[in-house]
């Protein structure tokens, strides 16, 4: 089990490496560098299938870190998923754009990833199953200095990894 | 219709002065004081280089930071100052291949401040005596004149540069005082510091150089004074207060 | 026009002005405009003792020259325009030929190589108007490869003796290098001269490193590193780049950490079920103590330089602003208010004043206002300038400019307090978060 959930995810890591919207330095073990064919986004139990089509991110309005309406909804969506994919942890990395300071950003992002952990254990995901981490405004997916960036940059995503008792 | 003056619009400039002074010529060499070009054969029994005819720098009369420059509408804090205007004794400029660097103020018609103060002075000064004793007087009797002061107030600050001071220094006021020669020049050993105030020793030392160096630089070529007055400047008393400049 | 008449009156009563009988007193006079612009000064090269004196002669003198231009307190007059020379140190100076070319102060300097290979740096500085030597000649002696550190403190008493400030060039900045795309961007932390010279770097490349601080003595680093995946604070020892996790209570982030004056307690701040306030921590024995316990972000602390208070960064309020506090916690006060936020305030060496960052109207600025928030005053302005840190005499404010877009770049710049020269820091590569050292011994 612990073998195939492990397959599972390296065939995860490089598809989401292909895709055109990667989250370059979220992915727990990405870098392995076995082949695989497996677990594609149409099989509803792959990360791959979490990321795309549950929907792994939820954006937040400038300085905020409470929920909207269709993050709800997304945050939904990733707790049905991991209630019914339980082989899977998850870490919470929280981002904030570049409009702030350094230090306060990164307390900023530790909000909004712990908003996104309070709301899927709320949801009846185990806390033991989630972490959090903020990267503050070090890694912006989005590189222009326009609220169309900045607006995908203030972002919680959610990054499933393979159980430790899988 | 209300008279609206155009407030020129300050730019970032490495020098701070009273007075604001145009961008000088780029091949003008940067002095402090106005000098006029020597001509050749002028004095030709003196050794002296041919001097650059040169301008005082381009100066703003308030520190512009980045700040306040990019706040888009924002008018001066302060707005400069019109100045009495300083007594010139240097001789017209000479020909020269080079346009002249543009004047510090406009060389408009206008009335001889000095002049007027000068003869009010004057009046005041005949007013609050007895008039008519048949005494002749002596000129030297006479004080100097809010303007004659006020030319020697003017040559003394525009060579006195706090430009290097430190803060506490900057907070400092010296009082100086100098012995004159006749000729208008400050004799550089006498200058003494009798006292200063809102800073401590060490502070008031650096200010006191400071002081030192404008009276000594402006001084050199002798500073425009009335000889016939020489008894009431023969020693003055300076003091340089630095609160105006301190917010610049 | 009545001035005109009053001057024809006047006129007449002129010649029969009567002799004024006191006597009394010099003539008084008081200045209180003057200018402000670089002093100029001559710096000429250094006279070699002995031909082995003779490569650092001139590289000292351009040392000492490159500190003070840098300042933009001073205007250094090329060699071309001296019309005389120095050719012995211990000869009189001819004070005229330095008035002529408007030198308000002369430096000397001389060069050599004692019996036991040691460089020994001298010089004299001049008040050239007042034909006066300032202050006594001084000596500086040491080895060859530490001769950029003799020119910055030669160039330190010369600063020090013509402005009355305290010296700040012998001193280093600890900063972030930066390399790599803006959304993959290489931090390493490195250690450099104040203005640049002899960098090192002090981690690798693998983890993430934010926001250095320097201990009180400059012996040791504190900074925050992603190298356990998580924001952790770390302490280094320059000498060795030895590092040592500093551990905090609870398993989530610690970051923001800063020296208390005593260089034995650490104030961080410290994250936990998404909540950030600040600590205190004695490193010795690895204790931790809360100092706030509110809902909203404390952060980017900075203690006062007698240690008795902290000013800090929180969004209490609704936006972030400036608070003080006793530095054993307890009630905060506000100290900014005006339009904006405020961020990473950093107490002045003189006590004095707070640094900070403020962001107003899609702008960032780095400003100065003092401890009780009154005259405030702001120095830049950019598209994104953040994170002053204070030279170690208060003078001087160095920082993070970034510029816009998908190009953006990190790099240093300085400002006086007084809003002027503000100027770049050389750097190698792109760098972020400077915090500077305090004066060498």
């Amino acid at each position: 089990m612990a073998y195939l959930s492990k397959a599972l995810l390296v065939a995860a890591a490089l598809a989401l490496a292909a895709c055109s919207s990667p989250d370059r330095f979220g992915g727990a073990g990405a870098g392995a560098g076995a082949g695989g064919v497996a677990g594609s986004a149409q099989d509803p139990s792959s990360p791959l299938y979490f990321q795309q089509a549950v929907g792994d991110r939820v954006l937040f309005a400038i300085d905020q870190s409470n929920l909207s309406p269709e993050a709800i909804a997304t945050l939904d969506g990733q707790a049905r998923w991991l209630m019914s994919n339980r082989g899977f942890n998850i870490l919470i990395e929280g981002h904030a754009d570049e409009q702030g300071t350094r230090e306060y950003n990164l307390a900023l992002g530790a909000r909004r990833a712990n908003a996104v952990r309070e709301y899927l254990v709320s949801q009846g995901v185990a806390a033991g199953r989630v972490d959090t981490i903020s990267y503050g405004k070090e890694r912006p997916l989005e590189i222009c200095s326009e609220e169309a960036c900045y607006a995908k940059n203030r972002r919680a995503v959610t990054v499933v990894s393979a159980g430790p008792v899988g | 219709m209300p008279e609206i003056a155009e407030t020129p619009r300050l730019r970032p400039s490495p020098r701070v002065a009273p007075e604001p002074v145009a961008r000088p010529d780029p091949d003008v060499q940067v002095d402090d004081v106005d000098r006029a070009e020597t001509a050749p054969d002028e004095r030709a029994e003196e050794v002296e280089e041919d001097r650059q005819e040169t301008a005082r720098e381009e100066a703003a009369t308030e520190i512009v930071t980045e700040a306040e420059r990019s706040e888009e509408a924002a008018a001066p804090a302060r707005s400069p100052r019109p100045r009495s205007r300083p007594a010139r004794r240097e001789a017209p400029a000479q020909t020269a291949e080079a346009p002249a660097p543009k004047p510090a103020e406009e060389a408009a018609p206008r009335v001889d401040d000095a002049a007027v103060e000068n003869a009010i002075a004057a009046a005041l000064g005949a007013a609050g005596a007895a008039v008519g004793t048949g005494d002749t007087g002596t000129p030297s009797g006479l004080p100097l004149t809010a303007g004659e002061k006020d030319a020697l107030r003017v040559a003394v600050q525009r060579c006195w540069n706090v430009g290097s001071l430190s803060t506490n220094a900057l907070g400092t006021t010296v009082v100086v005082t100098v012995s004159m020669s006749e000729d208008g020049r400050p004799d550089a050993a006498s200058i003494r510091m009798t006292g200063y105030s809102g800073g401590g020793a060490e502070a008031a030392d650096h200010a006191f150089a400071a002081a030192r160096r404008a009276i000594i630089r402006c001084g050199a070529e002798g500073y425009d004074l009335p000889v016939a007055k020489y008894d009431r400047w023969r020693s003055i008393e300076m003091t340089f207060n630095p609160e105006n400049m301190r917010i610049k | 026009m009545t001035r005109y008449l009053l001057v024809l009156l006047v006129a007449l009563f002129v010649p029969s002005a009567p002799l004024l009988a006191q006597d009394g007193g010099p003539l008084r006079i008081e200045i209180t405009e003057g200018v402000i612009e670089p002093l100029p000064y001559a710096v000429p090269d250094f006279v070699a003792d002995g031909v082995s004196g003779q490569e650092y002669a001139r590289q000292i003198a351009e040392v000492v020259a490159s500190d003070l231009n840098g300042t933009g307190l001073f205007r250094q007059i090329p060699a071309e325009a001296h019309i005389a020379r120095v050719t012995s140190f211990s000869s009189p100076v001819q004070f005229s030929d330095w008035k002529a070319i408007n030198a308000q102060a002369l430096i000397t300097g001389a060069v050599s190589v004692d019996g036991a290979g040691r460089l020994v740096v001298r010089f004299r500085l001049y008040d050239v108007f007042a034909g006066q030597e300032i202050g006594q000649g001084l000596q500086f002696v040491g080895t060859g490869e530490g001769w950029r550190r003799m020119a910055h403190k030669v160039a330190d008493q010369v600063y020090s003796r013509l402005t009355g400030e305290d010296p700040y060039f012998d001193s280093r900045v600890v900063f972030v290098a930066e390399t790599g795309p803006k959304d993959a961007r290489e931090k390493r932390l490195a250690i450099m001269d104040y203005d640049g010279a002899n960098i090192t770097y002090l981690t690798g490349a693998e983890s993430l490193v934010l926001a250095p601080r320097f201990s009180p003595t400059g012996d040791r680093v504190l900074y925050t590193s992603y190298e356990t995946g998580h924001p952790r604070i770390y302490v280094l020892d320059v000498a060795s780049a030895g590092r040592q996790v500093l551990e905090t209570p609870g398993a989530s982030m610690s970051f923001s950490p800063r020296f208390a004056p005593d260089g034995r307690t650490v104030v961080y701040s410290l994250t936990q079920g998404g909540n950030t306030d600040l600590y205190v921590m004695d490193i010795a024995s690895g204790r931790s103590q809360r100092l706030t316990s509110a809902p909203s972000i404390e952060t980017a602390p900075s203690f006062s330089p007698d240690g008795a208070r902290i000013v800090f960064e929180s969004d209490r309020s609704g936006t972030p602003q400036l608070y003080i506090m006793p530095a054993s916690g307890g009630e905060a006060t506000r100290i900014s208010f005006g339009q904006g936020r405020y961020g990473t305030p950093v107490w002045s060496p003189r006590g004095d004043l707070v640094a900070f960052t403020k962001q107003s109207k899609g702008r960032f600025h780095i400003g100065v206002m003092r401890t009780d928030g009154s005259e405030e005053r702001l120095l830049t302005a950019s598209f994104l300038d953040e994170g002053p840190t204070w030279s170690p005499n208060g003078r001087v404010i160095m920082f993070t400019r970034e510029t816009q877009g998908a190009q953006g770049r990190s790099g240093l710049y300085s400002v006086d307090i007084t809003g002027r020269n503000l100027r770049p820091v050389p750097t190698p590569t792109g760098a972020s978060d400077p915090s500077w050292s305090p004066l060498q011994n």
